[in-house]
């Protein structure tokens, strides 16, 4: 397999904040200036770099089973059961990248953030099952229609206040597809993201990724503490197993409101959005296949219509 | 009584004999209480239910030898060692007897010495066969991975110096004592020893006595520490072999308060599956059925048997002394994994030709699973192409990634109500997950439908209420995701009034499901209790697929479900006999050869109705295959296999369905959506889609009513 590195992207710590050095094609994905001003708050709690165990937060969204047929209400939300709410499926991959980062640095500690309804417990609860120490679920009715950016102020704030080395998001959701909030929460915290990760290194001080490219893969690095969205070639969820199972029952999950991140409620929720979805349509599959019997002259009929595409 | 001579040779002989006597008991009892310890450090079981059947089939397979015998040749030379092995033994004791200066009555007297020469014989001719089978005609079965053929030699010889110093004894002891010591061979061939001085006869039948005894007695503790440890342990693992359904697995109990899932160290065995080690006489006969081992996957059904006891053994002493052998047990290579590989475990597809041919009431399958449940709940160890099955089963009660909600589309149109609709209705269809979502299927379950229309029998379909009944996530290890999807199940067929009441049973008492053929228990029919005239009774159960069957049958019961389900074939069958469906017989006019689907064949003794059916369609009747009926060779679908990817040797379906178009028949009739599954892809691998298919009977009965509606059908009769 042609393998290639097409660029490489360092971010340092400085005093106060990053100094990036990148190049422009790599720039162009950045959130937020590498040269904003906005000081950065020390987020890790490891501070002696060359030690081993990291704290890493993976963040999990809760969404409608996939297989499940979705409905909008009058707000044009998509309609939420409690039943059909699993894991979103992009951030199994997540989770279970955490659980490996774990597995590679004895000690480290995984810890799985959610925003949602107070019954979101369940789906941390199977991330916990897989291996996760324990959960910090994030929920105020105020939340209720917040957007992207809503979301991604949250995520910001809650990490802000867990404190870690490396958060870890899927590349979207799959109930909205935005695939936003990753980049918003760099923006928030002011920190670069390392995006679409379909590998994923730490050494302690650093973070490296290797990104899938049209053509090969780019390498992009971080110094920790590190944002971190991975793409699903990255691993394998792992199922887990009945100890696990039983295990996640014993675990702890906090619980954050919006006063105890210290945000105002109208700045998230539907209060805060600047989203808003005007209409909701069902997408048909439409399959235009035509099939020519061997009786039919098909051979002929094929050449005919690949001619017709220009194709022959 | 004192004997005619004391062939130990006087007093010091006699103490010298007393002393050998002792010790040689001693270090058997020694032994034996050994073996039994070990058992007893695994976990209970309670085999002591129904003890009038266990008494009844232990007479019919140990004293009758049924278990053997069905494998002609080695199975009457088996005949005649068991047989004369115990009358020998019997004749031991006046030996002994002799030896101390007495004798004891009845084994001394002519007729019992009649007896002991004719099993003397028949005992050294069987001897002779089974010296040729090993040495000459080498069955595959017989070979072992672990273990060599010295054993199976040392006992040869040491049963022919038993027969040979008993011979001897006997023809000079007649000699010696001038036909005191009456004998056949004595009376026979004391013309060509006439001559010989009364005192040299004394002395060489001494010797052979001698030789006969420090034989038996080495013999016996030589038994206790080899493979022939069976001659003890055989007879009472025939006797407290499973009467609980054949198709059903064991369940975990508190499954959600335990520390431990499954099996990997041996003592998480039951002491009932620990004895099945000792009672493994390594004939092979499992090997032998095994479509994984058959078709070069890396599955000896016997070796994991003789592992568990490899591993009872290695581990006994830390077993025994117990708590401070902890370190030493650290050290040990795990048996999971170590002697026992995960790549057998995997491999299996639970068809259950081993325990159907096991002659001595082993259960291998048992022990598969045990095994694969330990991987799966406390490793999360399991072919990655599994995870997506569960995690589907979890989410959409179906192996797919398909909504449940949609379950009933494959009906539309057909006019068949769902219990939500018309909770009166008299026979729910169990149509399962393949004939509700696999495109092949849906044409089984249309079929089966029309069928049913056809003989007016008022049926509905749960639809989005039916789950997976938890089969394969069972089969695979995981015991709590079938738990789960049972539970759901039993409440909403309980909620339709399907129940029958009752009890959880407990697993031992269960109902009597089929018993292997290799059970003295003959099968009983489901059918049984249907008021005559009538095909069903009302709020019956009716599946397609023999793996729902099984499980809502045979293991539901562990959770309190008590249903009256049938399998569709069986079901058809009492339609015809009950004149309810009329069929255009004949109709069929190909070859047609029958496959027979384990989990409605071994594992329920459902052989018969499907071919009934077929007989009555089909203007020639069933072909059958080399292997049929109880030895049928699996499609590679059950034990979960279905949902695992083939990677080793060649592949299962090919080879069934190679063997099913060596009959020369045009099309193959299956019972299973799972064969149907396996088979379509098997028939594609070989290339003969052009000339070989393969239906359901209700695909081929429902052709037949459309071509031919019963009513012209019966006009023409």
């Amino acid at each position: 397999m042609l393998m290639m590195s097409i660029g490489q992207f360092d971010v340092k710590p400085a005093k106060a904040g990053f100094v990036a050095k990148c190049s422009e094609a790599l720039r162009r994905g950045l959130s937020r200036p590498p040269s904003s001003s906005a000081t950065h708050p020390t987020l890790s709690t490891n501070h002696n770099l060359e030690e081993n165990p990291v704290k890493i937060v993976v963040c999990m969204k809760e969404t409608p089973s996939t297989t499940v047929e979705k409905s909008f209400g009058p707000d044009m939300r998509i309609e939420r059961r409690k039943e059909d709410a699993v894991i979103n499926p992009f951030d199994e991959y997540t989770i279970e990248e955490g659980l490996r980062q774990q597995e590679k640095h004895a000690g480290s500690e995984v810890i799985a953030l959610c925003m949602g309804p107070a019954t979101a417990t369940d789906n941390i609860r199977r991330a916990l099952a897989m291996g996760a120490d324990r959960g910090v679920l994030v929920t105020d009715p105020a939340l209720a229609g917040s957007d992207a950016i809503g979301t991604a102020r949250v995520l910001a704030a809650a990490l802000k206040q867990i404190g870690f080395d490396l958060a870890l998001f899927g590349s979207a959701a799959a109930d909205a597809y935005g695939g936003v909030v990753p980049s918003a929460v760099a923006e928030f915290l002011g920190m670069p993201l390392l995006s679409f990760a379909g590998k994923l290194d730490i050494d302690g001080s650093t973070a490296r990724i290797e990104r899938q490219a049209e053509v090969g893969y780019q390498v992009a690095e971080a110094s920790m503490p590190a944002l971190v969205s991975v793409v699903k070639s990255i691993n394998e969820p792992r199922y887990p197993s009945m100890k696990g199972i039983m295990q996640a029952k014993k675990k702890p999950i906090d619980t954050l409101t919006l006063a105890n991140l210290g945000l105002d409620a109208d700045t998230v929720g539907a209060a805060g959005a600047r989203e808003e979805a005007l209409s909701a349509e069902k997408v048909t599959a439409q399959r235009k296949g035509e099939i020519y019997m061997g009786n039919e002259g098909a051979a002929d009929r094929i050449v005919a219509f690949l001619v017709e595409q220009k194709v022959l | 009584m004192l004997p005619p001579f004391m062939p130990s040779g006087g007093l010091i002989g006699a103490i010298i004999f007393g002393i050998v006597l002792v010790v040689a008991w001693v270090a058997f009892g020694l032994r034996i209480r050994k073996l039994v310890r070990m058992l007893l450090a695994g976990r209970p079981e309670n085999r002591f239910d129904r003890l009038g059947d266990r008494i009844k089939y232990f007479t019919l397979m140990v004293l009758g030898q049924r278990g053997v015998l069905r494998d002609p040749l080695p199975g009457i030379a088996h005949f005649f060692t068991f047989w004369g092995f115990i009358i020998i033994q019997i004749d031991a004791l006046n030996l002994w007897a002799m030896g101390l200066g007495f004798q004891i009555p009845i084994i001394s007297s002519k007729p019992f010495a009649a007896i002991l020469d004719f099993f003397i014989f028949m005992a050294a001719v069987a001897l002779i066969a089974f010296t040729y089978r090993r040495l000459v005609m080498r069955p595959r079965q017989l070979q072992s991975q672990t273990h060599g053929m010295a054993d199976a030699y040392t006992i040869l010889i040491l049963i022919a110096l038993v027969l040979v110093t008993l011979f001897f004894f006997e023809v000079f002891a007649y000699v010696a004592t001038g036909g005191a010591a009456w004998s056949v061979f004595g009376a026979l061939l004391n013309p060509a020893f006439g001559g010989m001085n009364a005192r040299t006869a004394l002395a060489l039948a001494d010797v052979a006595w001698w030789g006969n005894v420090l034989t038996v007695l080495g013999f016996l503790v030589y038994l206790p520490n080899s493979k022939h440890l069976h001659l003890i342990a055989t007879p009472f693992n025939v006797f407290f072999r499973n009467y609980a359904p054949m198709g059903a697995l064991q369940i975990i109990p508190n499954i959600e308060e335990r520390e431990d899932y499954g099996v990997h160290k041996v003592e998480q065995f039951t002491w009932k599956q620990l004895l099945d080690g000792y009672a493994c006489t390594e004939c092979g006969r499992c090997n032998s059925v095994c479509p994984a081992l058959a078709t070069d996957k890396p599955l000896w059904p016997k070796e994991i048997i003789l592992g568990v006891r490899e591993e009872l053994y290695s581990q006994g002493n830390i077993l025994l002394v117990g708590a401070g052998a902890a370190e030493e047990a650290a050290k040990h290579e795990p048996m999971v994994g170590g002697l026992i590989k995960e790549e057998s475990l995997w491999a299996c597809t639970n068809c259950g030709a081993c325990v159907e041919i096991c002659p001595v009431s082993i259960e291998h399958v048992q022990k598969i699973d045990d095994m694969r449940r330990y991987l799966v709940m406390e490793e999360s160890n399991f072919p990655q192409e599994v995870t997506p099955l569960f995690n589907n089963l979890e989410r959409n009660q179906n192996p797919w990634e398909i909504s449940n909600d949609t379950r009933a589309n494959w009906a539309r149109g057909m006019n068949i109500p769902t219990l939500a609709e018309d909770p009166d209705v008299e026979v729910l269809y169990w149509v399962g997950c393949m004939g509700s979502f696999d495109a092949r299927n849906q044409k089984v379950a249309t079929a089966f439908a029309k069928v049913m229309q056809a003989a007016g029998v008022r049926f509905g379909i749960l639809g989005p209420e039916e789950s997976c009944t938890g089969d394969p996530a069972r089969r695979i290890g995981n015991e709590y995701l079938w738990q789960m999807l049972a539970q759901q199940n039993i409440e909403v067929l309980n909620g339709y009034g399907f129940g029958k009441g009752g009890e959880a049973k407990t697993e031992a008492n269960g109902t009597n499901g089929a018993t292997s053929s290799n059970g003295a228990t003959a099968t009983a029919p489901s059918g049984v209790g249907v008021e005559p005239g009538r095909a069903y009774n009302v709020k019956t159960v009716v599946a397609t697929c023999p793996h729902c069957f099984n499980t809502i049958k045979n293991e539901y019961p562990q959770l309190g479900g008590n249903f009256e389900v049938i399998h569709h074939t069986e079901f058809i069958d009492r339609l015809i006999s009950t004149g309810q469906l009329k069929l255009p017989a004949g109709f069929d006019r190909r070859k047609l050869t029958y496959h027979d689907p384990c989990f409605i064949g071994r594992w329920n003794g459902v052989y018969d109705q499907p071919r009934r059916v077929l007989n009555v369609i089909n203007s020639e009747g069933v072909t059958e295959m080399r292997r049929n009926r109880n030895r049928s060779f699996c499609c590679g679908g059950g034990g979960g296999r279905a949902w695992m990817e083939e990677k080793i040797g060649k592949r299962i379906n090919n080879t069934r369905v190679q063997e099913a178009m060596d009959t020369g028949a045009d099309a193959l009739a299956a019972a299973c959506p799972f064969c149907i599954s396996m088979f379509e892809d098997g028939i594609k691998a070989v290339g003969a889609t052009d000339n070989f298919g393969v239906e359901d009977i209700s695909e081929i009965l429902a052709r037949a009513l459309e071509a031919q509606p019963v009513a012209a059908a019966q006009a023409e009769a």
